[in-house]
């Protein structure tokens, strides 16, 4: 997670300013899940047509394959919210791991907003793989992210669905 | 012997200020914070993410969290640890390194690791005013860190079981303990330290290396 992040505080605020800056920052939020997940949505289109199934692979191979170019595309983009750190990120319910740790989730990708708190978790799938409740679940709970933060199924083919 | 040992450990050779604590490269001397290079593995064969680790130990932790660290390749788009190729590999990682080493070092101390973490503020996740709510108490700014660890405690009590799993009983705790006296909690904090430190292979780190 990268530092230098701003945020200002003012003493003094009333509680109508507080609100009206709450709402402000929802509908921030709400228009930067928005813009991401078209973009990633888009990304997904693209390269799901570039990396062409090869003969005799496996369904397994070919989606590896399809993470590993939509991952590099997305960290090149270098995206708000994103950036380089969350594509690939592993979770466990200490924070941050590294990928293959125990009891750790890998994320496609996670969206933030400005101070540090996901707003958007992104799964990509191939073939007939899907994301389940349980799965969803699984997802929220180890990265910290709250009930209402959207898990995103990234498909090619039957396109965008929340989770 | 892991990949990441063997290519940190060739590293070390040439950086000889370093430490290699398990799979990691440390930078000495490891007292509340923990700083140093970490390589992760990546769904691509032999492409790896290098990170720039910075990781408070005062919350128990089973593995050095990535929170408060920093993805780095030198500007190159991917980083690989080619098997054929495994002395140029390590070269090109260890330029790398070399040039975050000075930013590391200057992370030492708790208020160095509060202006490297400050994104974090109200608003931010649990965790990460967790640590800094931990960070303040050991700076002295304990009667604002009381504050904050029974608000937090409170916000965590909200939480669905998944969430509360790990954080809530570690907030109980320290209220517990703030309740029989605040002075008191610096003891705690400083087991879960030494808790971290033996988990994590960082022994060899605790002492400052003998620089010329």
């Amino acid at each position: 997670m990268g530092s230098g992040r701003g945020h200002n505080t003012r003493e003094g605020k009333d509680r109508d300013e507080v609100q009206s800056k709450t709402d402000a920052d929802s509908a921030a939020e709400a228009a930067l899940v928005e813009r991401t997940t078209a973009i990633l949505h888009y990304v997904v289109l693209l390269v799901s047509s570039a990396i062409a199934r090869q003969p005799g692979s496996s369904a397994q191979t070919h989606g590896t394959n399809v993470h590993t170019a939509f991952a590099k595309v997305v960290r090149k983009m270098n995206l708000p919210g994103i950036g380089q750190i969350g594509v690939e990120q592993s979770f466990d319910k200490d924070g941050l791991a590294s990928y293959g740790a125990d009891d750790s989730i890998r994320t496609d990708v996670v969206l933030r907003n400005p101070k540090g708190v996901i707003i958007a978790i992104y799964d990509l799938k191939t073939g007939n793989a899907i994301i389940r409740p349980s799965r969803a679940k699984e997802l929220r709970t180890l990265t910290g992210a709250g009930p209402d933060v959207p898990v995103m199924e990234l498909h090619s083919v039957r396109g965008l669905m929340q989770r | 012997m892991s990949r990441s040992r063997r290519l940190f450990r060739k590293i070390q050779k040439s950086m000889p200020d370093l430490v290699l604590c398990k799979d990691m490269l440390v930078i000495p001397p490891t007292e509340h914070v923990v700083r140093g290079f970490l390589l992760e593995a990546t769904s691509e064969r032999e492409r790896v993410y290098l990170w720039k680790v910075v990781t408070p130990l005062l919350r128990p932790i089973r593995r050095v969290i990535l929170n408060y660290s920093d993805r780095i390749s030198g500007g190159e788009p991917n980083l690989y640890i080619r098997k054929d190729a495994f002395e140029e590999s390590a070269e090109n990682i260890r330029d790398i390194i070399n040039e975050e080493v000075e930013y590391l070092r200057g992370i030492r101390h708790p208020h160095d690791f509060l202006r490297h973490a400050s994104w974090v503020v109200e608003g931010s996740p649990l965790l990460a005013r967790f640590d800094q709510a931990l960070i303040r108490y050991l700076i002295g700014d304990a009667q604002q860190s009381v504050r904050a660890f029974r608000a937090l405690d409170r916000e965590a009590d909200q939480l669905d079981d998944g969430r509360r799993e790990y954080i809530g009983p570690l907030l109980k705790r320290i209220v517990l303990e703030i309740d029989k006296d605040p002075a008191g909690l610096a003891a705690l904090l400083g087991e879960w330290e030494q808790q971290n430190v033996e988990r994590l292979g960082l022994e060899p780190s605790r002492l400052l290396s003998k620089r010329p």
